[in-house]
């Protein structure tokens, strides 16, 4: 079931069920996602700003430097300075309950050489990103509700 | 400070979010400096883009008088303003450089890749292969760590040391979930 608002408006048009990894201490919370139409997974990090895509997944998009719309550009995350390009790419958070979500954002492609987020495919930051979207997490089933921000 | 941006065909058009005001609003009150106070404003940005200070980079943005603003210096805002970690600000930045300079290629570009998400009219239905999926990564993703996996509808279909080795082995990538496994 979606969440709703008190006078019966949705809050969500859709939900999917997250996975998560780490320990309590560092959990993770992991969605499927669509990617400029490829599925992957991102990690939801709202310390991070933009769609953050590793650069082995961009190779794979075919998000080359050539392509990008600001190039050879540090920018600040987590307090760490990383360089690298930034693209606009069309992300699909997928539903299990309701509908999917797509929009394109901002996504920020790290240099290969900073080996930044090698390990992961992609994260979903908030600024830029997630902070255009509702969204809600139910921890007791694991549920990563969103929607389409009204304004 | 316009919420109008441009596409990447230079179609004019209205984010659906807007883009928030507050800074606009500071921006359209600083008051007029003399030009020595300009130069500094602007020295104030990168100082703070290369010390990291998102706060001491705000107050330096409110310094400028940005109507007296090059694309060039604009363009550098925009730059400095990402590197400070100062994120919407950028974007803002960079719209109000559109509205100042709306014919500067490069403008043009900072402001889309900057603008705020645009959705889609792409609502998919529900998809229950996801929860199988995940089913598969939790009970078996340990056994290849390190590596990346295509999964489909709960079945491993392949995995490799590289997303590009991986893709290289399938015949077809749609509706195929490829992921780092941890």
């Amino acid at each position: 079931m979606l969440l709703t608002f008190d006078n019966g408006d949705q809050f969500a048009s859709g939900a999917v069920g997250y996975s998560s990894s780490g320990s309590a201490f560092a959990a993770r919370l992991i969605l499927e996602v669509e990617v400029e139409g490829r599925r992957t997974e991102a990690i939801i990090d709202t310390a991070a700003p933009f769609l953050i895509c590793s650069p082995e997944l961009a190779e794979h998009l075919g998000a080359d430097a050539l392509d990008a719309l600001i190039d050879d550009q540090e920018i600040l995350i987590r307090g760490i300075r990383i360089k690298g390009r930034i693209h606009r790419i069309n992300l699909t958070i997928l539903a299990t309950a309701g509908t999917s979500l797509s929009f394109d954002v901002t996504a920020f492609v790290p240099d290969a050489s900073k080996n930044f987020g090698a390990a992961h495919p992609a994260f979903l930051g908030y600024g830029g990103c997630l902070e255009w979207i509702r969204f809600a997490v139910d921890p007791s089933t694991e549920t990563f509700y969103f929607g389409p921000r009204s304004n | 400070l316009s919420g109008n941006i441009i596409n990447k065909k230079g179609d004019r058009k209205q984010p659906p979010f807007g883009i928030d005001g507050g800074l606009s609003e500071r921006l359209e009150d600083t008051s007029a400096s003399n030009i020595d106070q300009e130069e500094g404003a602007i020295a104030g940005l990168e100082a703070a883009a290369d010390a990291g200070d998102e706060h001491a980079f705000l107050a330096a943005v409110k310094s400028v008088e940005w109507s007296e603003r090059t694309a060039a210096e604009f363009l550098c805002a925009t730059r400095l303003a990402l590197k400070a970690g100062a994120h919407s600000v950028a974007r803002q930045i960079s719209a109000l450089g559109l509205e100042r300079h709306p014919t500067n290629p490069q403008i043009q570009k900072f402001a889309y890749a900057l603008a705020p998400p645009r959705t889609i009219g792409r609502a998919l239905p529900p998809d229950p292969t996801i929860e199988a999926n995940q089913k598969w990564l939790r009970e078996h993703a340990g056994e290849y760590t390190g590596k990346w996996v295509a999964v489909k509808d709960g079945h491993l279909l392949g995995a490799a040391a590289s997303l590009r080795h991986l893709v290289d082995q399938l015949d077809n990538i749609d509706g195929v979930l490829l992921t780092a496994a941890r």
